[in-house]
Order: C-alpha cells, then structure tokens, then sequence
C-alpha cells in the first residue's frame, strides 16, 4: 500500500512536469512566432499570418526564404530559452531553503551563576551578567567577522582581528563597528534559564531574579 | 626507421636524429605537443623566465597527485574529517609525507603563481597581444588562492573551523555597503554565505561544499585555464623576448620569429625543463621530509586560538580585514584584481618588450614606486597601528565613511596617486603601471609581513620575537 502511494505520487510530479514543461515550451513557440515578435521581420510575420494578402509579390523563393529564417530562429529560440530555463532551475540547486528557525538553548539555573561578572557559556556561546536586579545575556560573537570574544578585565577582546568592547558590549577599539548582541532569556518551568539566540533585546532588559 | 612502434623504441635507445625527427617527436607525443617543437634560444635564458610557469604547472600536477592520494583515507564529515587527517598523519604508511607534499606545494603554488605573475609583469610580457593570457593567468592565481584557502579548511581543526567562520563572514561583509548606505534589504551578502555554508551555521553542509570546490570544481577549472594559458602562449607566438634578440626582426610572415632563428625544443627545451623540475622536486621531497604540515587541534566553536593567524598569503588580508571588514576584505582586493586585470589595456606601449623594468626609466621609476609603496605603508598604518583608526569617531558622521575611509582603502588610494603621478611626470602609460604594480607588491609584502612578525595575541602589535607571534604556517 505504501508503495503503491509513493509510486503514484512520484508519477503525478513526473505528469505534472512533463504538462509544465509542454505548456512552457508551447508558451515559448506561441511568443516566438506573435506577430510583435523580435524574432520575426515584418515580412516573416506578414508571410505567417497573412499568408493570402499580396501573395502575387512573392515569389516562391521569398517564401522559401522567410520559412527558412523563421524555422532557423525558432530552433535556436527554443534551444535557448530551454537551456536557459534549465540552467535557471540548476543553479537554484545550491541554494537551500532554510528558515530562520528559533535557536534556543538552555543554560542551568540562574543562581549556579556568581554575582557581578560576566560568565562565559561555552556550548552556547553567550556570557551571562548575574547581579542584584537580576539576569542578562550578552553574545560572545564579535560583530565583526564572527569570532568568540574573551572577557578582559576592561571588557571584552576578539583574538582575530582585535576588536575590543566595553564591559557593556559597546564597540571600543578595532574593526567591530557594532555592539555586541544581547539576547532574549526566560526561566522555564523547571527553574532553568533558557536563551533564544535569534532573539535581541535591549541591553536595559533584565530577568528579574 | 618507419613506423610509430619503432620510433618509441628509438625515442628511449638513442633519441631522434634528424630535424624532422626531432620536431615530429615534439608534435606527435600528447605530453610534449603542450610546447612548440621549435623556440626561440632566448625562451632557454634562465634568468629571463626563472623557470617559474614551468614550476607552477609541475606544483598542479604534484598537487592533484598527492590530493588524490589524500582522498583515500579523508572522510569529509564534521565527525571524520579531523579524525581521518590525523589518522593519515600518524596512522596511514606514508601519509605523513604525502600530505606534507600536498601542503608545501601548495604553499610553494602560492609562491611560483605571485612570482611568475611579477616576472611576466616587469618584463612586460602581458603587451604585445598577449592581455587575454594575462588575463587567464590573474584567474589562475585567484583559482590558486581559492585552492589553498578551500584546502587548508578540510582537517576541520581549529584553522580550519575558523577560517570557514571569518571567510563566511567577509562574504556577508559584501552587504555592509548597501546597510551602510541604509538599503538594508538589497542583501547579496546573505546570499553569498548561504552558497559557501549551505546553511546559516558553520557545519557539515559547509565542510561538503569546500570539499567538493577543492576538489572538482576549482581543481576542473584551473586545469581548463591551464590549457588555455599554455595554448595562448603558443598563439601569441611563444614567450616575449627583446628586439635585439632577433637575428631579424619579426615579420608579418614569421611572425614567431623566422625558422632560422628557432632552435628545436627537442632536446634543449626538454632539458632545461627537466632541470628545473628535478631541482623542484627535490627540494619539494626534501622539505615534506624535514617540516611537517601543521594540524591544529580539532576545530573548537567555542575559542579560536589566539592569536587566530592564517596561512603566510592570506595574512596580507586578515591585516586589512583587522582595519576594516568591508574595506580590507572586500574592497580592497577587488580593486586590486580590477587594477591588475587591466595593465595590459592601460599600457599598450610595449615599451621595452621582453626587457626587465623595460629600460633604465622603467628601473628608476620601480625603485622609486618600491620606496614610495613602503614610505606610504608605514605612513599609513604605523599610526593606525599606534593610535587607533578613529572608528568610533568616523561613525558619528555616517555609517558609510568608515566603510570607504580606513588605512586600507586610503593605501589604494595612494598608491593610485602615486601612479597618477608618475604618468604626469614620465608621460609613459608603461611607468605608470610599473608603479602602480610596485608599490602595491611592496604594500602586500610589508602587510603581510606585519601580520606574519608584528602581530601577537588579540592581534596586539608586538616586536618579533618577543613572543609566539608565528603560528609557523
């Protein structure tokens, strides 16, 4: 049963894109061949579609002619616009869908974390700010090209390319141009501290303890 | 003595005799058609050529055979890949030493690629018809580049890992421009890292992808230019030599020279080539013997080492990216590569062909453009380096000026001065780019130079030696 629904699903896509890949290609030739085309002259179209009106001023070898061009000109149209049409759903390959899905770790409870300096959360990447009015995490990623800073007794240092912040995250000195990031925390039912990495806030915010 | 059977034969017992032999032997073998079976005597001038395009071919060939020698035992998952480059390391006989061969070439690539590229340039050998092939040879040092950085991220150690993360990175730095200008949606940044990591987070669907770049797609492509580079040399009329070198001048007849002039490459070319190849080679196994290939240890997302130096070539960037991301790894080299890209339109003079510096002119006007790049370098950075860049203070007046005003874009700019400069004066397109190509060789050599000796932990200016400012890469 299950293979058999597979199967049938697999058919109707390769029916669904064979019909799209006909109506596309009929698209094409009924674009190629109006008679506003750029790939006709006025003299294809006038042969194409008004092929009784003034037929005695062309002789057999114009029409010959005027067929040939036009059946040269749909040939290479059509082989264009496939291969670019191709090439257009090849290179979509690389590029993924991915969703800026919610990144949320969770990082033990607010008390395991000493008063009045920043703890560094390896797995995560974030320090935690502990005091008296309550929790506050700010990211450990320099702003400038993504490498984890250290705290230092002024603040923070990025060893990569020397990018320096205050002790509130601000740029100092270096090439980091922005602050660095703080993030959304909450306390979850179990009493644990948990961080949403795609979340920022304002460095004001604070999880009261 | 008819027949190809016994022509192979003659080939190894004596080697071919007459003229007609020689130059059939030359066209009629696949590894020899490559060269013309007749060439110039001064094409043999050792130190005209330095053997070097002969030299960066031979590391092509070295690399693809211990790459795929490499190949055999590296597994290109984030769970293996480390494991697997030390196994072949300290586990796999004679994987040590193929990997060391692996990694010294491709430094040594580096090395031939950039001085092959200064030997064409100074000797002018990118006029005369000849700007396409100069064209395709900047594409094969970018290809070279993109080569090394895509191999060195494939241990997955701390280099790596890091490397991929700040390379990512400077892609996306490309959108700091339109944010700055406050068009925060046109974004070609985001779409340049989604293609390179596969994902918005440094991984598995990054590794697969620099796997797959360093060993088909770049590797396909440098091989196809290869050709093409090979094949225009011959369609140009082999290498650039000097007027006076010609017994008669060029005619539109001969216009490779007339056959009397031309010497048999079989055997004298075959020779020379031989030498240097042997030399290379030797000192390739000598080196890969003596030094190992670095393998840090294994890639930790949590703390970069620190300092976080790249390999020697790529030091020159990770200086400028330290002034500014967008200015120093963006714009900087793209206005380097644009200005060597078009020295053979700008200069069509082909003053002095096949001469070094051209003529006494052209010699002054590099020793001066080599001053001139090393006084602006250290003018510039020096007080970068010793009192800040004024970031902070540039940014209050628009977010855009710091982007387009840092040391690495005014050291362009001065330089492009200089060139300016030295066209007024010397009214010679030929000294202009001599001196613009000097002083921005001296400007990469002292950069790279103070990323390799002057910077210590947290990327501090130190004086070398003071301490472990050399990561030896």
């Amino acid at each position: 049963m299950k293979m058999k629904l597979s199967g049938s699903s697999d058919s109707s896509i390769s029916r669904r894109s064979l019909a799209f890949f006909k109506s596309s290609t009929e698209l094409v030739i009924l674009l190629m061949a109006s008679s506003k085309s750029p790939f006709l002259t006025s003299s294809d179209s006038q042969f194409l579609f008004h092929p009784v009106d003034n037929a005695a001023e062309h002789t057999p070898l114009d029409h010959h002619l005027a067929r040939r061009r036009f059946l040269t000109r749909l040939t290479a149209g059509t082989l264009g616009a496939g291969a670019m049409l191709m090439l257009a759903a090849v290179l979509r390959l690389p590029f993924p869908r991915v969703r800026s899905q919610s990144d949320v770790v969770r990082i033990g409870r607010a008390v395991d974390y000493p008063l009045h300096r920043y703890t560094f959360v390896a797995g995560s990447n974030v320090f935690v700010y502990r005091d008296r009015k309550g929790i506050r995490i700010l990211s450990a990623i320099c702003t400038h090209l993504g490498c984890v800073v250290r705290a230092s007794e002024s603040g923070f240092h990025c060893p990569c390319h020397g990018s320096r912040f205050d002790r509130h995250g601000d740029p100092v000195s270096g090439p980091a141009g922005r602050p660095l990031a703080w993030y959304h925390a909450e306390r979850a039912a179990d009493g644990v501290l948990v961080v949403d990495l795609t979340r920022r806030v304002s460095r004001h915010r604070v999880l009261g303890v | 003595m008819t027949g190809a059977v016994a022509e192979r034969v003659a080939l190894w017992r004596r080697g071919p005799v007459s003229y007609r032999d020689r130059s059939r032997r030359v066209s009629r073998t696949f590894f020899f058609h490559f060269q013309a079976s007749r060439i110039h005597p001064f094409s043999l001038t050792p130190s005209y050529t330095l053997g070097l395009g002969v030299l960066s071919a031979l590391m092509f060939v070295v690399l693809t055979v211990t790459g795929a020698l490499l190949m055999v035992y590296y597994v290109p998952s984030v769970e293996r890949a480390y494991s697997s480059t030390a196994d072949i390391m300290y586990v796999v006989p004679a994987g040590r030493y193929v990997r060391n061969i692996h990694r010294w070439a491709a430094h040594g690539m580096v090395l031939t690629v950039v001085l092959h590229m200064c030997r064409v340039f100074f000797t002018g050998s990118y006029g005369a018809g000849r700007g396409i092939n100069w064209l395709i040879g900047i594409g094969l040092m970018i290809l070279t580049l993109l080569l090394s950085f895509t191999g060195y991220l494939l241990p997955w150690d701390q280099l790596s890992y890091w490397a991929v993360t700040i390379g990512a990175n400077i892609a996306s730095a490309v959108s700091d421009l339109p944010a700055a200008a406050g068009l925060e949606s046109v974004d070609p940044g985001r779409t340049l890292r989604l293609l390179l990591l596969g994902s918005q987070i440094v991984g598995q669907d990054a590794l697969i992808r620099f796997y797959l770049l360093h060993i088909v797609l770049l590797p396909l492509l440098m091989a196809a230019l290869i050709g093409l580079h090979f094949w225009r040399i011959r369609k140009d009329g082999g290498l650039t030599r000097p007027r006076e070198a010609e017994r008669v001048p060029d005619s539109v007849v001969y216009p490779r020279g007339r056959p009397e002039d031309l010497i048999l490459s079989w055997p004298v070319l075959f020779w020379a080539e031989a030498a240097v190849v042997s030399l290379a080679t030797a000192a390739l196994l000598l080196a890969a013997y003596a030094l190992d290939a670095p393998l840090l240890s294994i890639a930790d997302p949590t703390a970069p080492e620190n300092p976080a130096k790249a390999p020697w070539y790529f030091l020159g960037v990770q200086e400028l990216v330290s002034y500014s991301a967008f200015g120093g790894g963006v714009l900087v080299p793209l206005l380097l590569s644009l200005g060597l890209a078009i020295i053979p339109w700008i200069d069509r003079e082909d003053r002095g062909l096949g001469i070094w510096f051209s003529d006494p002119e052209g010699a002054r006007v590099a020793v001066r453009s080599a001053a001139a790049g090393m006084l602006a370098t250290v003018a510039i950075l020096g007080p970068a380096i010793g009192i800040g860049t004024g970031r902070a203070w540039l940014r209050v007046m628009h977010p855009l000026i710091p982007l387009l005003i840092n040391p690495a874009t005014i050291l362009v700019a001065v330089i492009a001065g200089w060139s300016a400069l030295v066209h007024r004066t010397t009214r010679s397109t030929r000294c202009t780019v001599l001196a613009f190509f000097t002083a921005s060789l001296i400007a990469v050599v002292l950069v790279t130079a103070i990323g390799l000796w002057f910077r210590g932990p947290d990327w501090q200016f130190i004086l070398p030696g003071s301490s472990a400012g050399d990561s030896g890469q």
